[in-house]
């Protein structure tokens, strides 16, 4: 019995002692990265910047600094990253990752694909794509804001949760890529002045982005994908019927402006014809009235009930600018394909074929718009 | 050598001779001759001189010295544990256990009388295992008293107390109780074919007994209960279970015990129900913080700081980078202050114990972050693991599940996550392996119990609640539920392994 | 060898331990992945064929223990001695007996493969190996009680995990499980053979019987557990269909752990660690009953004592575990198995359940026909 006992002790002593040294990355004998971006340099080579919290800030504090190096490959770069670093890089910490637009137009699904590759990265990482150099984006010192790694990620999460961003992480990305009928979206983000903003989306095709979407359409494109819904809806609509509902009119307009704010929306995308493409798109909104440019006499009889058709009539119309807009690049970002893959049987529908496939398509376009209430006045 | 030898003239002389050879070193014997014929042999403080006086002395020296005979002795003299004893061996023996004898010149057999008052400390309130409320009584020292204050609750004829010895030479005695109706003849069986095996010198305390009775000499975690407290002992006995008294320990061993039932005070049951859960799972989960806090800090800080959030990072970061330990070193070296400052505490008389606490709370914990001894951040997961460990009713218990924690802790140092899981799997597998009494230590848990899981763990309310079965149920004998419980917990004993 | 064992009734646990000792087996390290190979046959109706083969599964269950029924007390390893013969028998036996060696090493070595390409790039082949059969060791010796003791707990956890996929369900589509039944019946049946493996394991059910306290539950609690493992499957296959678009799922190696890495919670992140660690308790013990096995084997044929087989044999495996060095080797070793298990799993109980019938309908026959000349 005792000699049982001390084998089984000499074993687990022997295990500990055995193992010793392994690679660890403790937390601050590393260079921890939190947001990277790939630019494109001359002869193919690509620059990578990553925003790295560690021990080098002197305060501690979400101070940042920013490093850039070039390689042949992404992975190359990020390597070569450790040549300026104290401390080894990781990159499980990392949110946010951009890719420039010249890259973007390329392709960028091999460096993507790296990513999802490695465990290390997260699958959550928001991707986007920024016009100018990332460089710039990243070094320069914001009065505002203390690292501009995390803040991006966060400007992006909350962007997608109230606004009209699409969701964007990597895990979104790849999902779309990989699908035969749907067209990733990732938004644009740019650096004005003093701050940074999303400006607009980057629609893709595949995995190389061909054009952008104002935010304006992208409200309509936020509705369709429909997870996170955006709050605000700004409607900019002839006066047309209106026009008798306008109390006071103290200069002459010749449109309407709402905004709107989103208390529930739904949407439908069914195929009705398999032979003609046709798509029925429907949008149901429950609104509230947040603003209205003039000033619209809510209590008279039949004025709620035009401003609702005429919102409808407009924001049906703004829809299928969007649905057209898609249909030009030939860029399926709401996922029509997938529609058209589901409801058809033996479609064996591939991404090839639904690019030929989608620019044939037609949509019946309805938004139906319910005003809840107009705030707390009329 | 007997008394009757014809040419003794004096019964005091005597004795002092005979009983010199049988005690040599024994200067506190008392040879005590009233007159020629009758003398009184007595250990001093091991009798109570009172009653000696008034009952036995006041008696016999006023008797007649030609007259005088053991058996007038026995009618006159008022005590009430009274026998004849002619081996002077055996007499010896007695007067140490706190007898007197009484020899009478010309008669074979003298009067042993006990009288022995051992020096015992009143029955107080519990100072180890307090409750805010409920009976405050603890167990002391004197197997009589303890058995007594049992009694005082337990009016039923059906409380079984048997008397057993343990060691050659201090010869302790103790008591095995159970409530005969509810208990398990296997458990019984059991301990007495573990008291026969026990081959000592003596025990000093159920402690070292408790180690004694259980099978896995190596156990990390006590597979026993030892309790002070009578209430906790009466819901053991009504619940079937064996409880052990010892002459000369406050504390009882109470068993089988699970490895749930450590974690379970008695005073739970005197709350509300909702209460008495909440705090019950209160203990389970500062169980969990205690052994796994620290060990995940160290795992994540050392390999997986991609696990860490975003908004924690950044200060983790602040606090580490004056650190100039591994994390391994520096929780090590915290959780080894902790034990220092618990350990000090313990020893130091109750003031000074005071003033360990300030000084190891402010002056250790402020300056050693100061400093960049530490991290602040490890400091109060330290004191919560701590704190975890402190809300364990059981000592002993609280005392092992601090000692796990260090191997959990070195393991996530060096492997990580699967260091921990791997130290918990051993933990657990060590668990699966030990009985008490014969009986599973995670008993309700598995084997699989629903009944008695909901009782231990859920805290039914008291209205729904009965000791193992009412004795209308149990005195029947014959009703299905009561066959039922008893058939599946014998089923349950499992055999050692090794 | 006797066809019938007889155990003594302090080492015999309750049908109710069926359910964790079964669950365990068929659910292992085989959870995370085994998504692609089935979408791979049977694209976005991979569910109808995890379905499939789920009531396959039960239904060869069923056959195995009414054969077992039929003999009251005996294991595979008497039943193969008893309907073969001593040296056929014996080879069948001993033929199981080296799959399940296949089998532990495959369990052992993906795990571990697991562990390196997820959180420890570097953790030696050769120590995490040691690791898992040190526990294995350390349970196995402690006998039955212990192990199904050790699958409870293996049980809770991965049950407890699998609640964790309702975080992916939040990122569903829905619409790419549709249309329903688009692929033919028979890539849903080869959908369901590339099933078989991960469901396979439940036949050890076969060298536990005698060991069970209430035999009479024995069925009752095999389906359950049956029907426990598929709906976890089930689940599973769903959520996934679901979260993945069909190329990305055949791209993903671990699907399962993919989905767990965007679980977040405030005080922590990335729970896939976490969850590729704590599977260490879902993965030892199959280790633990598959060793359990062939020691008990080697112990019914050949008189080793179980102990020292145990020991020689953890030695054993743990030698064969380290012979293989990258994916492809693995990847190969478990195309191979899978192969095997299948035909063990679900061919062979419904061959023994004949057997068995026609046997004893002849064994009866010509007992009566001995009696009829008796008389």
């Amino acid at each position: 019995m005792i000699k049982f006992k001390i084998t089984q002790i000499a074993v687990v002593l022997m295990l500990v002692f055995l193992t010793g040294c392994f690679h660890s990355s403790v937390l601050e004998r590393t260079s921890i990265s939190v947001a990277l971006g790939y630019d494109k340099m001359g002869e193919g080579k690509i620059q990578t910047s990553s925003v790295l919290y560690g021990p080098t800030s002197k305060e501690g504090k979400e101070s940042s600094h920013v490093i850039s190096v070039v390689g042949e490959t992404s992975k190359g770069a990020r390597q070569n990253l450790n040549h300026k670093l104290a401390f080894k890089v990781v990159s499980g910490q990392i949110r946010f990752i951009a890719y420039e637009s010249e890259l973007a137009e390329e392709g960028i699904i091999s460096i993507v694909d790296t990513l999802s590759r490695d465990p290390s990265y997260g699958e959550m990482m928001y991707l986007s794509v920024t016009e100018k150099p990332i460089r710039d984006l990243f070094a320069y010192k914001y009065p505002n804001i203390s690292n501009v790694g995390t803040y991006m990620s966060r400007l992006i999460a909350h962007n997608i949760q109230n606004s009209w961003v699409p969701s964007c992480t990597l895990h979104d990305f790849r999902n779309d890529y990989y699908s035969a009928g749907k067209e990733a979206v990732l938004p644009l983000v740019e650096r004005t002045d003093k701050e940074v903003n999303v400006t607009a989306l980057a629609l893709f095709k595949k995995d190389v982005m061909i054009g952008k979407m104002q935010p304006k359409e992208a409200v309509y494109l936020k509705l369709l994908l429909d997870r996170d819904q955006p709050e605000t809806i700004e409607v900019k609509m002839p006066k047309d019927g209106m026009a008798k509902y306008v109390r006071k009119v103290g200069h002459s307009f010749n449109y309407i402006k709402t905004a709107l704010g989103n208390i529930g929306s739904h949407s439908s995308i069914k195929l009705i014809s398999k032979d003609d493409l046709t798509f029925d798109v429907r949008i149901q909104l429950n609104v509230e009235l947040q603003e209205v440019s003039e000033d619209y006499d809510f209590a008279e009889q039949g004025a709620v009930q035009q401003l609702e058709t005429e919102l409808s009539k407009q924001m049906s119309k703004d829809l299928v600018k969007m649905l057209n807009q898609l249909k030009r690049l030939n860029s399926d970002a709401v996922g029509f394909g997938e529609v058209y893959r589901s409801s058809v049987r033996n479609s064996a529908l591939t991404k090839d074929k639904w690019q030929d496939m989608f620019q044939k398509a037609t949509f019946n376009t309805a938004v139906h718009v319910n005003l809840i209430r107009t705030g707390t006045i009329e | 050598m007997t008394v009757s030898n014809m040419k003794i003239s004096d019964m005091a002389v005597y004795l002092k001779v005979e009983l010199k050879k049988l005690l040599p070193n024994c200067s506190d014997l008392v040879i005590h001759g009233i007159n020629s014929s009758v003398a009184v042999c007595y250990i001093s403080g091991l009798i109570d001189s009172k009653v000696l006086s008034s009952s036995i002395l006041g008696v016999i020296t006023v008797m007649d010295e030609d007259e005088v005979n053991t058996e007038l002795i026995r009618q006159t003299i008022t005590i009430c544990e009274i026998e004849r004893e002619g081996n002077l061996e055996q007499v010896a023996l007695k007067l140490l256990q706190g007898h007197v004898y009484i020899g009478v010149l010309d008669e074979y057999e003298g009067l042993l009388c006990n009288i022995a008052h051992f020096p015992t400390r009143a029955i107080a309130a519990s100072e180890n295992e307090t409750v805010i409320f409920g009976p405050v009584l603890a167990f002391n020292e004197s197997l009589g008293e303890n058995i007594a204050v049992l009694r005082s609750y337990i009016k039923s004829p059906g409380l079984v107390v048997e008397p057993h010895i343990i060691g050659e030479k201090m010869e302790t005695r103790i008591q095995l109780t159970y409530m005969s109706e509810y208990v398990d003849e296997q458990y019984i069986k059991y301990v007495k074919s573990k008291l026969e095996q026990i081959k000592t010198d003596g025990l000093l305390g159920n402690a070292l007994l408790m180690q004694k009775l259980q099978n896995h000499p190596y156990a990390l975690f006590p597979l026993m209960t030892l309790t002070e407290r009578p209430d906790r002992t009466i819901q053991a006995l009504m619940e079937g279970k064996i409880v052990i008294f010892m002459e000369g320990d406050s504390h009882v061993i109470i068993g089988p015990s699970s490895f749930i039932d450590f974690f379970l005070s008695v005073e739970d049951r005197y709350m509300s129900w909702g209460t008495g859960l909440f705090i019950r799972m209160l203990r389970f989960v500062g169980l969990m913080m205690s052994v796994f806090l620290t060990p995940i800090y160290v795992a994540a800080l050392t390999f997986h700081y991609q696990m860490i959030p975003p908004a924690l990072i950044v200060s983790l970061i602040e606090t580490r980078s004056k650190v100039p330990f591994p994390p391994l070193l520096e929780t090590l070296m915290l959780e080894m202050t902790m034990e220092f400052l618990r350990e000090a505490g313990v020893r130091l008389p109750t003031k000074v114990g005071q003033t360990i606490g300030i000084v190891g709370g402010i002056v250790i914990g402020q300056a050693a972050v100061q400093a960049g001894f530490t991290s602040n951040i490890l400091i109060m997961l330290v004191a919560l693991a701590a704190l975890g460990s402190f809300t364990t009713p059981n000592y002993l218990m609280s005392g092992s599940i601090r000692l796990i924690r260090y191997p959990m802790i070195i393991m996530a140092g060096l492997w990580g996550i699967l260091g921990i899981v791997f130290v918990a799997m051993l933990i657990f597998i060590h668990l699966l392996r030990q009985t008490s009494l014969g009986r599973p230590y995670l008993f309700p848990l598995f084997p699989f119990r629903r009944k008695d899981l909901t009782v231990d763990m859920l805290l039914t309310p008291q209205s729904h609640y009965s000791y193992r079965g009412s004795p209308a149920q149990s005195s029947l004998n014959s009703s299905e539920n009561d066959n039922a419980s008893n058939r599946s917990s014998s089923k349950d004993p499992q055999s050692d392994s090794n | 060898m006797d066809v019938r064992i007889k155990p003594r009734p302090n080492k015999m646990i309750q049908s109710f331990g069926l359910l964790f000792i079964i669950c365990n087996v068929q659910i292992g390290i085989g959870v995370f992945g085994f998504q692609r190979y089935i979408a791979r046959e049977a694209g976005h109706d991979a569910w109808i064929a995890v379905l499939l083969a789920g009531i396959l599964s039960h239904l060869s269950g069923w056959m195995l223990i009414r054969v077992l029924r039929r003999y009251n007390s005996a294991d595979l390893y008497g039943i193969h001695q008893d309907l073969f013969g001593r040296w056929v028998g014996g080879g069948l036996s001993i033929l199981m007996m080296l799959y399940y060696v296949i089998v532990t090493v495959t369990i052992l070595r993906t795990y571990i493969e697991a562990v390196q390409s997820w959180i420890f790039p570097e953790f030696p082949t050769w120590l995490l190996a040691l690791v898992l059969l040190f526990l294995s060791w350390y349970a196995g010796i402690s006998g039955l009680r212990v192990i199904v003791g050790v699958c409870f707990i293996g049980f809770c956890v991965m049950f407890a995990f699998s609640t964790l996929y309702y975080n992916p369900i939040q990122f569903a589509q829905w619409n790419r499980l549709l249309p329903i039944g688009e692929a033919t019946p028979y890539q849903l049946l080869n959908g369901a053979v590339a099933m078989g493996f991960t469901l396979s394991g439940f036949e050890i059910v076969t060298y536990l019987y005698p060991y069970l306290n209430d035999k009479d539950k024995s069925q009752k609690y095999m389906q359950i557990s049956l029907l426990l493992t598929n709906i976890l499957y089930l689940f599973i296959i769903i959520v996934t269909t679901i979260f993945f678009s069909q190329d990305q799922l055949l791209r993903t190696v671990w699907s399962s752990l993919n989905m767990l890495k965007i679980v977040k919670y405030p005080f922590l992140e990335r729970i896939e660690v976490l969850a590729m660690g704590v599977w260490m308790f879902a993965v030892v013990p199959g280790i633990i009953i598959l060793t359990w096995v062939i020691s008990r084997g080697l112990r019914r044929l050949f008189n080793f004592p179980h102990k020292k087989v145990l020991i020689v044999f953890s030695i054993f495996i743990y030698v064969v575990s380290l012979v293989f060095h990258n994916r492809e080797q693995i990847d190969l070793l478990n195309s191979l198995i899978s192969k095997v298990s299948l035909l063990i799993s679900f061919v062979y109980p419904l061959f023994l359940y004949v057997t068995v019938a026609v046997v004893w309908w002849w064994r009866q026959h010509k007992q009566k026909k001995g009696e009829d000349e008796l008389a």
